[in-house]
């Protein structure tokens, strides 16, 4: 008589996209879809955050319908580049200009009254913070370096705080544009993609305004650089077909470039981020670590994002599509990487998200792989000291507060996590499902969807139809919970779920669109009956 | 209301935790789905060949005073007519016939008056009537005035037909009963004869195929149990007891 068996499976190993069907009937807890989700350091597939207004229900555009190229989170607020303006706001609400003619700092009527200073080639920006420079030691933000690309480098700063602040922003006439900018032993490093694209110019030690000063000077590279990352003693600097690295920066007499690998380069300075104590770029062949890089050189077996290298592939095959921008989620050990296509729905821009863990069989950190839609990423900011908060502007002019929220800024939040066909054990045995328990975390109300297909989602058979998971026990939560209503103390609820069908080998599909708060899917125990071979 | 086919098959796909099917793809079942339609039919074979004369297999109504619940008029001087009237061959025509129950009245004859003409046809086999009576109902062939009011009922060697001797010489009305064959089970609104009561008895038999295609004999076993159980107590509340006496046919004795 047959006897129902067990089965669990434990969600980690985030995406698969390049094990065949049969490898995946081996590896039950990776993920052919998981959209929305992300894998969580503590374990488990947790469906994401959204994002809300910045400025809630009153958020204000800064600059009309715009694209926004650039934000920042400085001092109490935001600084966003749109259009051919800079804005600073505390609220979202209320946007103050402040690319002025300004250098000699003001207070609020003086920043209204200034002269602006028209950005007009503004297109996507990069940040840099310059605590304490010389002469701006006051200054309890530090020098915010804004780099567009063709315009001028403008540097903004706030001293003092609340009604009492004053306010400085100037440009820079030397080197006369850049596009990308680092700190880097504290020089400030800038690149002038528009008029010399190979070149690397930093300021005398603790200047964020000397370009010609002792301990200034600039480096040529011979190859044109796509971004530079300040990394330990070295900048980095990521070229179109390699990268290279500027050892001694401080030293006019050991100051050198040395190679990292003459053979691949980076997608876009925009992927490049710190993450685990190793930089994460895109390159042509994957995500990389500079450690890796380094390592192992050019080989393929560099790349730390092999299991979705197909789609790794349709962004790198024609990068000019794209729109990159990146942030690392420090708390989550989170690599987020957006890639937008200008024009494109909002619904239909994608992301890509990285989540460092330990890989239980080797011991050693990996990255784990899920993607996400609907993130209009135009540009994407964290703070770089402090508390954390991330930011992000879309294609249409809006700010955002970035990982929050349970919505897309009232918009559902589609969701899909889908798992390999499994076989339990044996891929030419029928098995006929009988429940499952699913274990979950769920921060709030739920509206999941569970679905199984047999035999690879074979069209030539009866498929069950979706199901409710249904009603998910959370545990309550101090400021919200009604007393004598919710249930304190709830943790990993197990749902039971009945099952029916028969096949080889079974997915699961946990789908949803909805704007309830995010939950986290932890394990899978299903029983089933094996039955024949036919 | 029967059962229906959809209905039986869903049946047994949910005692075995089956996704069910529906009208709209019941006609593309595959696999699994498609073996369960089929169980359910050589299930519903299974029981209605079991017994020759299930009453829910009857053709036609009783038609009073007759036990007869069909009847065939006779055409003078003819001896041979097919039981099942416009049945193309034997796939389509009665499953049983009960040869020992036909009868030969003019009552209900056009333009027949009282008296009637009312008597059992007695059946009598190939063998029996070629030697005792073949002979003198050939020769009515040649001569008209041989035929009469028939007495033994034969049957063809094809057996879809009826033969009566004497030939009859006039119209007669030859009220028998038979049992159809039911049509295999197809479209998923294909009704069931088998009562509703009874119906468990079929799951009975295609849960033992089931379950020998899911290769658990010890389930099968328990599946075939509760069928020979169930068609076992169909037979003592469907069938007519046990006749109240016992015929020796035997026409020779060694």
């Amino acid at each position: 008589m047959p006897v129902a068996q067990p089965f669990t499976v434990v969600p980690q190993g985030g995406l698969d996209l390049v094990s065949t069907p049969y490898e995946l009937l081996r590896k039950p807890n990776v993920a052919v879809k998981l959209d929305n989700f992300e894998v969580s350091n503590e374990g488990g597939y947790r469906r994401i955050n959204g994002f809300t207004a910045f400025g809630g229900g009153s958020a204000i555009q800064p600059e009309g319908s715009n694209q926004i190229f650039g934000v920042q989170p400085y001092g109490a607020g935001v600084v966003v580049c749109v259009d051919t303006s800079v804005y600073y706001s505390e609220d979202g609400i209320t946007w103050t200009q402040i690319n002025k003619d300004l250098a000699g700092g003001g207070n609020d009527a003086a920043l209204a009254g200034a002269a602006a200073l028209d950005r007009p080639s503004q297109g996507q920006a990069q940040f840099a913070l310059m605590q304490a420079p010389v002469g701006k030691t006051s200054a309890l933000y530090g020098t915010l370096i804004i780099a567009t690309g063709a315009d001028q480098v403008a540097l903004f700063r706030i001293e003092g705080t609340g009604g009492s602040k004053t306010w400085y922003y100037e440009e820079l006439s030397t080197p006369s544009a850049g596009k990308y900018v680092e700190v880097h032993e504290r020089h400030l490093c800038i690149v002038d993609t528009t008029n010399a694209p190979s070149t690397v110019y930093y300021s005398a030690y603790n200047e964020d305004d000397d370009f010609a000063g002792t301990g200034s000077g600039s480096i040529t590279i011979n190859d044109t650089i796509v971004g530079i990352k300040s990394f330990r003693n070295d900048l980095y600097v990521f070229c179109e077909r390699s990268i290279k690295k500027i050892v001694d920066i401080s030293n006019p007499t050991s100051i050198e470039v040395q190679d990292v690998t003459d053979d691949l380069g980076c997608v876009s300075g925009y992927t490049v981020q710190e993450i685990g104590g190793d930089l994460i770029y895109l390159s042509q062949d994957g995500f990389r670590t500079i450690a890796g890089t380094e390592r192992i050189g050019d080989i393929e077996l560099g790349t730390v994002s092999k299991n979705i290298q197909p789609l790794i592939s349709t962004i790198t095959n024609s990068p000019g599509s794209y729109i990159f921008n990146s942030v690392v989620l420090k708390g989550k050990d989170q690599y987020r990487m957006y890639y937008s296509t200008s024009g494109g729905s909002a619904t239909n821009q994608k992301g890509i998200i990285g989540t460092l863990r330990v890989d239980p069989q080797s011991g050693a950190y990996r990255f784990e792989w899920s993607t996400c839609s609907g993130f209009d990423v135009g540009a994407i900011g964290a703070n770089f000291n402090g508390a954390e908060k991330y930011y992000h502007g879309d294609l249409s002019g809006n700010i955002y507060l970035h990982d929050s929220g349970d919505d897309f800024a009232g918009t559902a939040i589609i969701y899909n996590y889908v798992t390999g066909d499994m076989d339990f054990g044996d891929p030419g045995l029928r098995k006929t499902l009988h429940w499952m328990n699913l274990s979950t975390e769920p921060e709030g109300s739920t509206d999941i969807t569970l679905q199984w297909k047999f035999d690879f989602s074979s069209t030539g058979i009866v498929q069950p139809s979706q199901t409710d998971v249904g009603t998910l026990s959370y545990g309550a939560v101090y400021g919200t919970a009604v007393y004598g209503t919710d249930v304190y103390g709830i943790s990993t609820p197990l749902k039971r779920i009945n099952l029916l069908g028969s096949g080889t080998s079974v997915s699961f599909s946990f789908t949803g669109e909805d704007s309830y708060p995010p939950f986290k899917i932890t394990g899978m125990y299903i029983t089933f009956v094996p039955m024949d071979r036919r | 209301m029967s059962t229906t086919y959809l209905a039986a098959t869903n049946t047994i796909l949910k005692e075995l935790n089956e996704v069910e099917l529906s009208s709209a793809n019941f006609a593309s079942a595959v696999g699994i789905h498609a073996f369960a339609k089929d169980i359910i039919n050589r299930a519903y074979f299974d029981i209605v060949n079991a017994e020759e004369e299930w009453p829910f297999l009857i053709e036609g109504n009783p038609e009073e005073p007759f036990t007869g619940s069909l009847y065939i008029e006779t055409v003078a001087g003819t001896k041979f007519y097919l039981l099942k009237t416009a049945s193309a061959d034997i796939r389509t025509d009665f499953k049983s016939i009960d040869w020992d129950n036909f009868y030969v009245t003019t009552y209900g004859v056009a333009g027949a008056t009282a008296p009637y003409t009312n008597q059992k046809l007695h059946y009598v086999t190939t063998q029996y009537y070629n030697t005792m009576f073949r002979q003198e109902d050939n020769n009515t062939v040649f001569e008209a005035e041989g035929y009469d009011t028939p007495r033994r009922v034969i049957r063809s060697a094809d057996n879809r037909y009826f033969g009566l001797s004497p030939v009859p010489d006039k119209v007669y009305r030859i009220y028998f009963n038979a049992w159809t064959q039911p049509a295999r089970l197809s479209a998923f609104g294909d009704e069931i004869v088998i009562p509703d009561s009874w119906i468990n008895v079929l799951y009975a038999r295609a849960r033992y195929y089931m379950w020998q295609f899911k290769e658990s004999p010890q389930q099968a076993a328990f599946a075939l149990q509760e069928y020979n159980e169930g068609l076992l107590k169909m037979r003592r509340s469907l069938m007519e007891q046990t006749p109240d006496f016992i015929t020796d046919d035997r026409i020779r004795f060694t």
